[in-house]
């Protein structure tokens, strides 16, 4: 009986969701430990083989997959620890990245920080500007070689490089993905010099091949990120290899992208690894309110770092990210798109002189290390989970299920010393505060995400995922308007969940400019050879990506989606693509219909604008291999009222507009059967997690085990008021 | 046969060894070996570290045990030191300094650690060694500081961060019965500064050792209390080196073991030895290590310490 594995690393937290066949679930948090993320990662392995009772090195023999959400390129990056690096293009553009596009400067930014005009800066390039040098050719848009390569100006270019101290090569020249010739023959150039066999050998990464796609900046962006965080993550995820190895895992590993699917880390391109958890979160929750056939979900998840917001509708994850900013740098890879802020469990709560000593939470964190006060690890800041504490939600003994043990003096005195004193208020009117302003913080945002998308929240549900997430459903959700919040048994450690529930699948891209309609002679297109040759050539390279996976043709399925646009005009839309392959006009018409239908719901009938002619600019073909993940069976349901084994006592919490602390009932989570309602006040103590179920609130336990939380004045499910 | 690297690492994960590794505290040898005093050492980090490696090396031991002096903290928080024969001892309090790991020798001890350490994790463990807060607290406020516990947290958290962060192989608090155990006893404060030590060790998955001196025999159980998952107990109240076998039938069993031995002078460390022999042989010891308490003065027997280095290597072959 195997075991499947996955794992995501937070900020603070290192998630484990293992199931071995036949649907037994086990899972683990341990700290995330960021001097060495492997030493978390062993740990929380050890941990599980714990749990199934058995030594480590069986459970890791009889693991089959390992699926990994990794954040090593992200922490490269922000750390700013990688090589020196040559960046090699077309003479005339050197200054392509450093001049940066528009408003630049601010990506990455954060809101606060941009908002501080006269300190901002654009970031400290990846590519100092003496480790650019400019060749001598030329490409047109249509991929037409206007001026030719010259193999001895790359090689004097190239030593100049050498000679400044580069160790490794990015080749991003203009239209390139029009046509690579030049990319390539440069890198050929390169190998010819320094063969792979020498010592002076040097990775080279092309932008054709990384981003094959219009628009240099964020191509040339994109393939200078992928290179400069390539060769610390095959280092670090090599010694993570060997290390399961050695353990007894001889599998590949896989790692989890953000385009939404995973592959093989030998196969994985660097870049596509930034931000991968949230995007499993996402999609556990997709999968997830499958179940109950929820088509509009929105998707949060709130750790000990940040509060991550992901939006689904029409029952598909299809929401990309148009700027997809990893750390400072606008990339242009097909990322889900997940927003993070600054709010967790660890977000430290302070009093901001500058303006008027306000209360504020966040965007720093205490992360793992020294944490929250309470964690007894140094802190010296008051957290979130140290006014959680306080207020007598969380149970000091039985934190993380009694692994880690909780000093509540210790988070009554930060607060005291930090908020209290300085706002002349005592400490549970501050814990009290913090609460609400990080509830305030993180409902106000996700309101803001689904409105600014032109969607109505009151028809969607809510996943309240993460650690935290349950903890604090109850006080985010009514900012958002929802009427029901689902949180998973798989909650604390949801983001690996998701990634059980990953396809292997990849996306594949490339730019080539069409017009497929002309207002003029009301005409759609006639080149069906030149929309198949794209759509042909990235099924080829898919194809024979996945074989190497180890799948056949049969078992990939393919979607293709279109970035396209009416002429003249700027914004693009994504659709996805009726056909695969087409035939002539008519295939086009039905592309034109549905890319008018798109845009019509997007931005209104009457923005519509056929008379500039309709366009594709891009080609994203999506490879799959479905996956077969285990359904849980439903239990029958019992009767409302909870059995007394799930009954543990109570214990005085603050609840606002209760007057003081009063004796709330605490339930345990694993002792509770489905159909069991809880009204609120109300404590419920799961493993990793604890549900605060304030006044107003219902708790219900579905078949499934998952907890439903429905404020008392919704009387109506969005299912019924879908059919009004 | 196992090198000292591959004796900690399984040492860290309590798995069996097929010899116990060998770290003797290297202090006043290294003087010796350098030719430089104790006192002037700290002033030149780099050859300080040189000559931690070189006597390493001369003894081929398995571990490096560093910085092995009591009163470099006491010194870094404000506290004079007095030097008798080359050996710095602690001669009066004081009240704690701001960020003593930026002060005096602790600096270069601190300094000379992140540079020994990468260089020699490839074949030998490293321990890095330090005052308890117990003792501390009483060099700083004298026998009646305990109640002041507290004011020494802070210290002990940067400093057991910083240690961390050269990821030795065990991190050993030093500590004089007297002052952990005023009146036989462990204070709840004192409870609470090792809690938060070992959390941040543990998140490190660094295993805690506690070295206690000058205890009764009876105290070595209250010391599993701490939270520490090593015990290495020194010279007892009656400056006697208790044995394996005395130290298990004092109850210290559950703890990884590290046994010191006399190392001025080896034929009773040699008895040592057999005695650590036969109870691993009976199944009564198993997870341990050997060390060496006394740190030799300039005229200790080098060569005698490098036959006994030989001997533990020929014992338990």
């Amino acid at each position: 009986m195997g075991f499947n594995v996955n794992i995501d690393i937070g900020g603070t937290f290192t998630d484990f969701f293992a199931i071995r066949d036949g649907g037994d679930v086990r899972i683990a948090k341990t700290p995330s430990t960021h001097y060495d993320l492997s030493v978390g990662f062993m740990k929380g392995m050890q941990e599980l083989a714990r749990a199934y009772g058995l030594p480590a090195s069986a459970f890791l023999s009889q693991t089959e997959a390992v699926h990994y959400c990794t954040t090593v390129g992200t922490n490269a990056l922000i750390e700013r620890t990688g090589p020196k690096l040559g960046l090699i293009t077309t003479a005339g553009f050197e200054d392509t990245v450093f001049i940066g596009r528009a408003r630049s400067w601010a990506d990455g930014g954060g809101a606060e920080a941009n908002k501080d005009l006269s300190r901002i800066q654009k970031p400290i390039p990846l590519v100092s500007r003496d480790m650019v040098v400019g060749i001598r050719e030329r490409i047109d848009c249509f991929g037409k070689v206007v001026c030719p390569l010259r193999r001895e100006d790359v090689i004097e270019k190239l030593q100049v490089l050498v000679d400044r101290g580069a160790m490794g090569f990015v080749v991003c020249l203009l239209w390139s993905f029009a046509n690579p010739g030049h990319e390539r023959m440069v890198k050929a150039i390169i190998e010819e010099e320094y063969p792979e066999d020498y010592l002076g050998s040097m990775p080279v990464t092309l932008s054709s091949d990384v981003s094959p796609k219009a628009g240099e900046y964020t191509r040339f962006t994109t393939a200078i990120v992928n290179a400069y965080i390539h060769g610390i993550m095959g280092e670090q995820l090599g010694h993570l290899v060997n290390e399961l190895r050695d353990g007894g895992y001889k599998r590949p590993l896989l790692l989890v992208h953000n385009t939404g699917g995973m592959k093989k880390a030998s196969r994985t391109r660097a870049v596509l690894t930034h931000n991968a958890g949230p995007v499993a979160g996402l999609h556990g929750s997709l999968t997830d309110g499958a179940r109950y056939g929820q088509q509009n979900v929105i998707f949060t998840d709130m750790g000990g770092t940040s509060f991550d917001i992901g939006v689904i509708t029409g029952g598909r994850l299809s929401t990309y990210d148009f700027i997809p900013v990893i750390d400072r740098w606008r990339t242009n890879i097909p990322a889900i798109e997940v927003k993070s802020i600054g709010a967790g469990g660890g977000s430290i709560a302070w009093v901001n002189e500058f303006l008027g000593g306000s209360l504020e939470v966040g965007p720093r964190s205490a992360g793992s290390m020294p944490g929250p006060a309470c964690y007894d690890k140094g802190g010296q800041d008051p957290t979130v989970t140290d006014a959680d504490l306080v207020l007598g939600y969380l149970n000091p003994d039985n934190y993380l299920g009694g692994k880690m043990l909780l000093d509540p003096d210790l988070s009554a005195q930060v607060i005291e010393k930090k908020i209290a004193k300085p706002l002349g208020i005592d400490v549970d009117e501050a814990a009290l505060r913090i609460r609400r302003i990080v509830d305030a913080k993180m409902g106000q945002e996700v309101f803001s995400e689904v409105v600014v998308k032109g969607l109505d929240p009151r028809r969607f549900v809510l996943y309240a995922c993460g650690g935290a997430g349950p903890t604090h459903a109850c006080g985010f959700a009514p900012y958002v308007g929802v009427k029901r919040v689902i949180t998973s048994p798989f909650s604390p450690v949801f983001g690996a969940f998701g990634a059980y529930t990953l396809p292997v699948r990849q996306v594949w891209e490339k730019s080539k400019a069409m017009k497929i309609f002309r207002w003029a002679d009301q005409a759609y297109s006639e080149d069906a050879e030149g929309f198949n040759a794209v759509v042909h050539e990235l099924k080829d390279v898919a194809l024979r990506d996945l074989r190497l996976e180890g799948f056949s043709e049969d078992q990939v399925e393919f979607r293709l989606e279109l970035e396209m646009r009416y002429g003249m005009q700027y914004n693009l839309t994504k659709v996805v693509s009726p056909h695969l392959t087409v035939y002539g006009p008519t295939e086009f018409k039905d592309i034109c219909d549905r890319f008018t239908e798109q845009y019509s719901a997007t931005y209104s009938p009457e923005a519509t604008f056929p008379r500039g002619g309709i366009n594709i600019e891009c080609f994203y073909l999506t490879a799959s291999v479905k996956s077969r993940l285990h359904e849980p069976e439903a239990l029958p349901l019992r009767g409302p009222s909870p059995p007394d084994a799930a009954r543990a006592g109570s214990r005085k919490a603050h609840w606002a507009g209760l007057g003081g602390p009063s004796e709330t009932p605490v339930f345990v989570f694993e002792a509770l059967e489905p159909g069991n309602t809880l009204t609120g006040p109300a404590l419920v103590e799961a493993r990793d997690t604890t549900y605060v179920i304030q006044p107003g609130w219902r708790f219900t336990l579905d078949p499934y085990r998952n907890g439903i939380l429905e404020p008392a004045w919704a009387a109506v499910r969005p299912e019924e008021e879908e059919k009004r | 046969m196992e090198s000292g690297r591959q004796l900690f690492e399984r040492l860290s994960k309590g798995e069996p060894t097929l010899r116990p590794a060998f770290a003797p505290l290297l202090s006043r040898l290294v003087s010796r070996v350098s030719g430089v005093s104790l006192r002037d050492l700290p002033s030149d980090p780099p050859q300080w570290a040189s000559a931690l490696v070189r006597t390493a090396e001369l003894l081929d031991v398995d571990g490096v045990a560093f910085p092995a002096d009591v009163s470099l903290l006491a010194e870094a928080c404000g506290c004079p030191v007095s030097w008798e024969d080359g050996c710095p001892s602690v001669a009066g309090p004081a009240a704690p300094a701001e960020a003593p790991e930026q002060r005096g020798r602790l600096k270069s001890a601190l300094d000379v650690a992140s540079r020994v350490f990468p260089g020699v994790r490839a074949k030998r463990g490293c321990v890095s060694v330090l005052t308890g807060p117990g003792t501390l607290v009483a060099q700083l406020f004298g026998p009646d500081g305990v109640s002041r516990l507290p004011e020494v947290k802070p210290i002990f958290v940067r400093v057991s961060e910083l240690l961390c962060k050269e990821r030795p192989d065990v991190i050993c608090l030093w500590e004089e019965a007297s002052s952990l155990l005023p009146q036989g006893e462990l204070p709840a404060a004192c409870r609470r500064v090792y809690n938060t030590i070992r959390n941040i060790t543990s998140y490190y998955s660094i295993p805690l050792a506690v070295a206690l001196v000058g205890y009764e025999p009876e105290d070595l159980g209250t010391v599993a209390d701490l939270g520490a998952e090593i015990i290495i107990p020194g010279p007892s109240a009656a400056g006697v080196l208790m044995t394996a076998e005395e130290v298990l039938d004092r109850g210290a069993t559950d703890l990884t073991l590290g046994l010191p031995l006399p190392m001025d002078d080896l034929p009773r460390a040699k008895e040592h030895l057999g005695v650590a022999l036969r109870a691993r042989n009976a199944g009564r010891l198993r997870n341990f290590f050997l060390t060496g308490f006394e740190p030799g003065t300039r005229d200790f027997d080098l060569e005698g310490l490098q036959q006994l280095a030989q001997e533990i290597r020929s014992t338990f072959a």
